[in-house]
């Protein structure tokens, strides 16, 4: 098989130029539908300046901040497992916040409660897994077995005591929590927008900054060691800012599954494995796919509006699919 | 310390543990620049140990061993990268990657060099398949492929001087065709360029091919380490595998 890869800054544009797209749309459209026109112009009355900048733009770029996080965590840890199938719940740290936001709820109420208690359980996983890295993994082998150990352990730790919680929750609180655990970009303040752009601009920044790492690692850890690579660190550094990235994430806007497993997918069959490529290009897309899923998911039937996870599998799937049958059919 | 300027590897009472097992044991031996080493030894006799102990993976072992003249332990990561390259069996790459791009690994953190990956793959007879998918290679080309990566590693179309190749079995999955190819590649790099190379085999015929001295390993000893002439005799290679060997003319091909 002759590989194709598209040029980088080809697809790259192509997937902001989708991007923007994405957002204007997921702007005019809603249970206040903005007419294009008007948003060009800029002539809105104050109730549609109103829902445009304080619901319609926090949400938009919500979405585009947790989809390009939750992408880039799973691109970064397929490189580091080296598997196709890792996604950012392997280490755990959604599940983690799951119970804590649950266990917020319960004792607190809901509100900025739930958010605390999900960085709370995030922070507890992220630590837990920190303590095994240093202490427990050895140089020879072992090391990312024991971190991917060390995940489905908590993630299982953390579903017995859900199920354990979801016993002593009322109707309203499994309600919250349920829809919470899907994923939701709606009302989110805009301090809360910007923490969540920052944060998932830092973890861009230091996943980049060790793409070459990341790379190399397709040879096997022990070859790119002779190569260069400090695999210890790099398998500590990556956990890490995946695992904050998708800790805070997670917090405010819940589990949006399957946007980190398919939007890395989705990159490496347009632009080649190499994480210098696929990490770029799969932000872009999972932030595409989350904004067009938020759109999706309050526009059905307004003004209910459905988990944005259900959503973000309920189009990615097919894409996936399609890409990758398509792509296994070539001689 | 006391190193002769043609000396390029110095290994000196080397010893390696697995907890209370015993792997490697008071090992000593030297290869020059330009000089090819065989490593024989019966399987579990410690060929890999002592390779991975070459490469750098037991920390406690990199103080035993000296390379140009300084031990492991004092050079750096990216220092030892551009002057080391090894070869042993290696997981397969878990995404489509062409076989260009997977030579180009060799320099992680370098911009790819076109020219360079073009040369060490045309002297591996690997050129054809720079845009083929890697995984789609049989185990014979994707070790011609492995072997361009490190050619790359330490220079491509520029190489450098004095350098260690580690090669854990080369040949392991090869035809006598391909066998021969690789030996004599190995061979004519060593000499061209003057690096110091370290193979293990399980065939004392390929040793005989292209090495210029022998190390004998047994239960994590060193039998014998001489030329190789003195080396592969009967009772030492009897010794070696735990079996009476006799010597008959050979079938690899010259």
């Amino acid at each position: 098989m002759t590989l194709h890869e598209q040029p980088l800054l080809r697809v790259a544009l192509i997937a902001a130029a989708l991007l923007a797209a994405a957002m204007v749309l997921s702007l005019v459209v809603g249970a206040y539908p903005l007419p294009f026109s008007k948003l060009l112009s800029g002539e809105l009355n104050d109730a549609e300046w109103s829902v445009l900048t304080q619901l319609r733009a926090p949400r938009v770029l919500a979405a585009c901040a947790g989809g390009a996080a939750f992408a880039l965590a799973g691109a970064a840890l397929q490189a580091l497992f080296r598997n196709p199938l890792a996604d950012p719940g392997l280490l755990g740290v959604p599940s983690a916040a799951g119970l804590g936001a649950a266990i917020a709820l319960i004792v607190m109420g809901a509100g900025a409660a739930l958010w605390l208690g999900a960085l709370a359980g995030a922070a507890l996983a992220l630590a837990a897994m920190l303590f095994v890295v240093r202490r427990g993994a050895g140089p020879m082998a072992g090391g990312t077995v024991t971190l991917l150990l060390l995940g489905i352990a908590i993630n299982a730790a953390c579903a017995a005591g859900l199920a354990l919680l979801t016993a002593l929750a009322s109707e309203g609180q499994l309600k919250t929590l349920s829809f919470w655990m899907l994923g939701s970009f709606a009302a989110l303040d805009w301090p809360v927008v910007v923490a969540m752009l920052a944060c998932t601009a830092t973890g861009a920044v230091a996943l980049l900054a060790h793409a070459n790492a990341l790379a190399a690692l397709a040879l096997g850890e022990r070859a790119a060691r002779t190569v260069g690579v400090d695999v210890q660190q790099l398998r500590f550094r990556v956990a890490v800012v995946t695992a904050a990235m998708v800790a805070i994430i997670t917090a405010f806007c819940g589990g949006v599954g399957f946007v980190g497993l398919a939007a890395p997918h989705i990159a490496r069959l347009t632009v080649g494995s190499s994480p210098r490529r696929t990490l770029p290009v799969a932000a872009l897309i999972g932030a595409m796919l989350c904004v067009l899923a938020d759109v999706v998911a309050r526009s059905i039937a307004p003004p209910i509006e459905l988990p944005v996870g259900a959503i973000t599998a309920v189009l990615g799937v097919p894409l996936l699919v399609s890409l990758v049958t398509r792509k296994s059919q070539q001689p | 310390m006391n190193v002769t300027s043609s000396q390029l590897l110095n290994v000196g009472a080397l010893s390696v543990h697995a907890g209370a097992a015993r792997l490697l044991h008071d090992i000593s031996f030297d290869v020059a620049a330009g000089e090819v080493l065989a490593l024989l030894g019966a399987n579990g006799a410690g060929k890999s140990t002592l390779m991975m102990a070459l490469a750098g993976e037991f920390a406690s072992a990199n103080q035993h061993i000296t390379f140009d003249g300084h031990p492991l332990t004092a050079w750096s990561r990216h220092a030892i990268a551009q002057r080391r390259a090894v070869n042993a069996s290696e997981p397969p790459v878990p995404f489509t990657m062409n076989a260009g791009d997977y030579v180009a690994l060799g320099r992680p953190f370098v911009a790819p060099d076109d020219r360079a990956i073009a040369h060490a793959l045309t002297e591996c007879h690997a050129r054809e398949w720079r845009t083929r998918d890697y995984a789609t290679l049989s185990m014979g080309e994707q070790l011609r492929v492995q072997l361009a990566r490190s050619l790359y590693q330490l220079g491509g179309d520029d190489p450098r001087e004095r350098c260690l190749w580690l090669l854990d079995e080369p040949c392991a999955h090869l035809d006598m065709a391909q066998r021969h190819f690789v030996l004599t590649l190995i061979a004519r790099i060593a000499k061209a360029r003057r690096w110091a190379v370290v193979f293990s085999t399980h065939d004392p015929l390929e040793a005989q091919l292209i090495a210029d001295r022998a190390l004998l390993l047994r239960h994590g000893e060193a039998l014998s380490i001489a030329p190789i002439d003195i080396a592969l005799t009967e009772a030492n290679l009897s010794a070696c595998y735990g079996r009476p060997i006799t010597r008959r003319a050979g079938f690899v091909s010259e």
